[in-house]
């Protein structure tokens, strides 16, 4: 079984990552606390609409989603039952009968954890964002930096919530699951991505209509006026901060968990391979372990990054302090998984260091920051691009396609 | 414009999926028959998890409009101070680029996630299936990574097509409009000199001027894409070989039909919308839903014609060269040659070609300014 055999730095290795799993569940909710707006006054008059609306947001499909997920879970269960469970499953449960039963047991529990913890985060993120809407006038009043904060912090407190959770929960399907942990691992993933796209369709549709309705019209009775006295801008505001906030952190999860996924399929497969024959349950589990870590030096690298976004009045840049902090993250998380990797991971035919897998993450860093600086480039009003187009509109429709 | 910098953006994200999936295609191109394609696989899917390695950060990233637009709408209820409102407005300003590039990483991510998994059980249940061993065969299926390539080479070369199409556009209108509104002597001299034909003979002089000007103002953006026609499938064949020339070609028929066809209905709706409109409908003439529909009719007319049309045109004309280049390559190159010395190549053309944008964005500019100050002079 792939549990057993771990050399002292492995296990240690995994205590580390659920304990940084811990520790980024903490820090999220530690960043949660901080945007809290307390005081009563006329500010948090003004925000209890926002506050309520993500109440009745949240209510208003919970049928939908019960039905969804509660119907996925016991299509998973019923699929575990009837599909014939994989040698690599029968070899560690010991029977066929018993095989499929923990498999169901733990693709139903999945699916179930998975859409729990993704509507619990986006809860949190909803609730989150409200209260930063408030908390925001009284930070800016305090200066430029200030506010920075308050409007990077939700959307960090849900992502590293997600990202903790996540790690917390598929490390321990593959401690308990090994070699079948895939099986389990997809249908966790599903529960997450049912979740993000009951979010997706309700806000992302939902905060368009608003904008379309609040379109200026000829039509009597139609006003263009905004105003959280207008209650198509209090649904606009609520499903956009759905939308940015909880949507986005729910696809952040089903994202990872994917990726997850994708790695361990041919990982477990190059395990078995790497250890004695094909097929014989012994497995070299730095080729599961690796994504495991590297999600977790990811949660550090954030937590690293987050806390250097800083800009300060006279600047008051808030695109370099978080160009900053992505930088610094993405160059700490490379040199922490060249680290690690140059411990852990080894060629299986010369236990030599093998620098592949050190290669294949740098790709994907290296590529996130490019894809950040080209949307910058065709989205940002100090590239060519938009000053085109905003030149384009200045004398009337045509050319402007 | 703005459509076509989004095509512009869309073809530079999928080249970076297309390099995603080349560099762990290369960093285990040693790797032996029995576990090379899962290797590859396994790099795919690490890339995916670097995409996301700064995760809580880029979901920080979104989520800042949305809060800072949320404080607005609070601080025009509480009678916020000049100071502190501009504080906010600079954050849901700055915060929407910020958003939506990250927005962007998000999606790579997905999409490369995706790749690794919907691959690695395709791979996985064919080693199920024939017990173990990885056929050649997977070498040419969809997910083999060189046909990945090549899928996402091909589906962004519509992008570019449309993209260069619509940018040259403002620059072509400006040959038009110039000799007419600026230069009355040199349409004069255009006249003195003409032989005019039979046909042009009906025509006036200013508008023979203008339709050989305009016609020759197209010339450029011709010879670029048909550059590209035969370069693209050249190199792609050339570097990666037949498989993911294949790719490319499905890649292109597909992302090229999907957007022609998408932006052909689109653009007949907003123009059909402008005569509705016309005809009294909703406000008739002048009302603010004309000034609306206007913008859009002029949008959905510039979709159909040039884009859609341009697109088409291209899609038939790169599939008939790849099918005459392919035997050619074929011959030249050696089987089971690595692609180490390609790739370096390849990354080459791919910054070249990066710069060579960046670059060529000022000539447009220029011609942007033209055509401003000829419209208000008139």
């Amino acid at each position: 079984m792939i549990m057993e055999g771990f050399t002292p730095i492995e296990a240690n290795l995994i205590w580390a990552v659920l304990l940084i799993a811990l520790i980024s569940i903490g820090y999220g909710f530690w960043l949660w606390r901080q945007v809290q707006h307390k005081a009563a006054d006329e500010i948090a008059a003004a925000g209890a609409t926002l506050v309520s609306g993500t109440q009745v947001y949240l209510a208003a499909g919970r049928g939908m989603l019960a039905v969804a997920v509660l119907g996925g879970a016991v299509l998973m269960a019923a699929s575990a039952l009837l599909a014939a469970p994989g040698a690599a499953a029968v070899q560690q449960f010991g029977s066929t009968a018993e095989a499929q039963t923990w498999v169901a047991i733990g693709r139903a529990g999945a699916l179930l954890i998975g859409a729990g913890s993704v509507l619990l985060i986006a809860w949190l993120g909803l609730g989150a964002s409200a209260q930063a809407n408030m908390a925001l006038i009284p930070a800016a009043r305090k200066g430029y930096p200030q506010a920075l904060q308050v409007a990077y912090r939700p959307g960090s407190s849900s992502g590293l919530l997600t990202a903790g959770l996540g790690l917390l929960v598929s490390t321990a399907i593959v401690l308990v699951y090994g070699a079948v942990s895939v099986d389990i691992l997809l249908s966790f993933a599903l529960g997450g991505v049912l979740v993000a796209i009951w979010l997706a369709v309700s806000s992302g549709i939902g905060a368009s209509a608003a904008d379309t309705a609040l379109f200026p019209t000829d039509e009597p009775g139609v006003s263009g006026s905004a105003g959280l006295q207008h209650p198509v801008t209090v649904a606009g505001l609520v499903q956009r901060s759905a939308s940015r906030v909880a949507a986005v952190a729910a696809d952040l999860f089903g994202t990872m968990e994917i990726a997850l996924v994708a790695a361990l399929i041919p990982g477990l497969m190059l395990a078995d391979i790497a250890s004695g024959a094909t097929g014989d349950g012994l497995y070299a589990f730095s080729f599961v372990l690796f994504p495991l870590v590297l999600r977790a030096i990811g949660i550090v690298a954030t937590i690293i990054g987050t806390l250097l976004i800083r800009t300060d009045e006279r600047k008051r840049n808030a695109r370099a302090a978080i160009n900053r902090g992505l930088y610094i993250g993405a160059a700490l998380a490379l040199v922490a998984a060249l680290g690690i990797s140059y411990i852990i991971v080894r060629r299986p035919d010369a236990a030599v260091f093998d620098w592949r897998p050190f290669c294949a993450v740098f790709t994907g860093v290296v590529l996130a920051l490019l894809a950040i600086k080209i949307s910058e480039y065709f989205t940002s009003s100090s590239a060519q691009p938009v000053k085109l187009v905003s030149r384009f509109s200045a004398h009337g429709a045509p050319p402007a396609s | 414009m703005g459509s076509a910098n989004g095509a512009e953006a869309g073809m530079w994200n999928l080249l970076l999926l297309a390099a995603l999936v080349l560099s762990s295609a290369s960093i285990y191109g040693n790797e032996p028959p029995a576990t090379h394609f899962l290797s590859i696989g396994y790099g795919i899917a690490l890339s995916a998890i670097g995409l996301l390695m700064l995760g809580g950060m880029l979901s920080g990233m979104q989520a800042l409009p949305s809060i800072a637009e949320g404080g607005a709408a609070i601080g025009d209820l509480t009678a916020l101070e000049k100071n502190p409102r501009n504080v906010i407005d600079d954050l849901t300003f700055v915060g929407k680029t910020i958003s939506v590039s990250s927005r962007s990483v998000s999606m790579l991510a997905a999409g490369s996630a995706l790749i690794a998994l919907l691959g690695a059980s395709y791979l996985s249940f064919w080693a199920n299936q024939t017990g173990g061993d990885v056929p050649e065969l997977f070498n040419s299926s969809i997910f083999a990574p060189l046909v990945l390539v090549g899928l996402f080479i091909g589906a962004a070369l519509p992008m570019l097509i449309i993209s260069l199409a619509l940018a040259a556009l403002p620059r072509v209108a400006a040959s038009i409009a110039q000799p007419t509104a600026r230069d009355p002597q040199a349409s004069k001299a255009a006249e003195a000199e003409g032989k005019p034909t039979t046909e042009q003979a009906k025509l006036p002089a200013d508008a023979t001027l203008a339709l050989r000007n305009s016609t020759s103002a197209t010339m450029p953006v011709l010879i670029v894409l048909l550059s590209l026609a035969v370069a693209v499938p050249l190199l792609v064949d050339f570097l990666f070989g037949l498989e993911s020339l294949g790719g490319m070609l499905g890649g292109l028929v597909v992302a090229g039909l999907l957007l022609a066809l998408n932006q052909t209905a689109a653009g007949s709706t907003w123009e059909q919308a402008l005569s509705y409109i016309e005809d009294g409908n909703i406000g008739g003439k002048n009302s603010s839903a004309h000034r609306a529909v206007v913008l859009s009719a002029a949008v959905g007319r510039a979709f159909q014609r040039p884009a859609s049309e341009v697109v088409i045109a291209l899609i038939k004309g790169i599939a008939l060269i790849s099918l005459i280049v392919a035997p050619i390559i074929g011959s030249l190159r050696q089987p089971g040659q690595s692609f180490g010395i390609s790739i370096g190549i390849a990354v080459l053309v791919f910054l070249a070609a990066f710069a060579w944008s960046v670059l060529s964005k000022p000539a447009s500019t220029g011609s942007g300014q033209l055509s401003t100050k000829k419209t208000t002079k008139r």
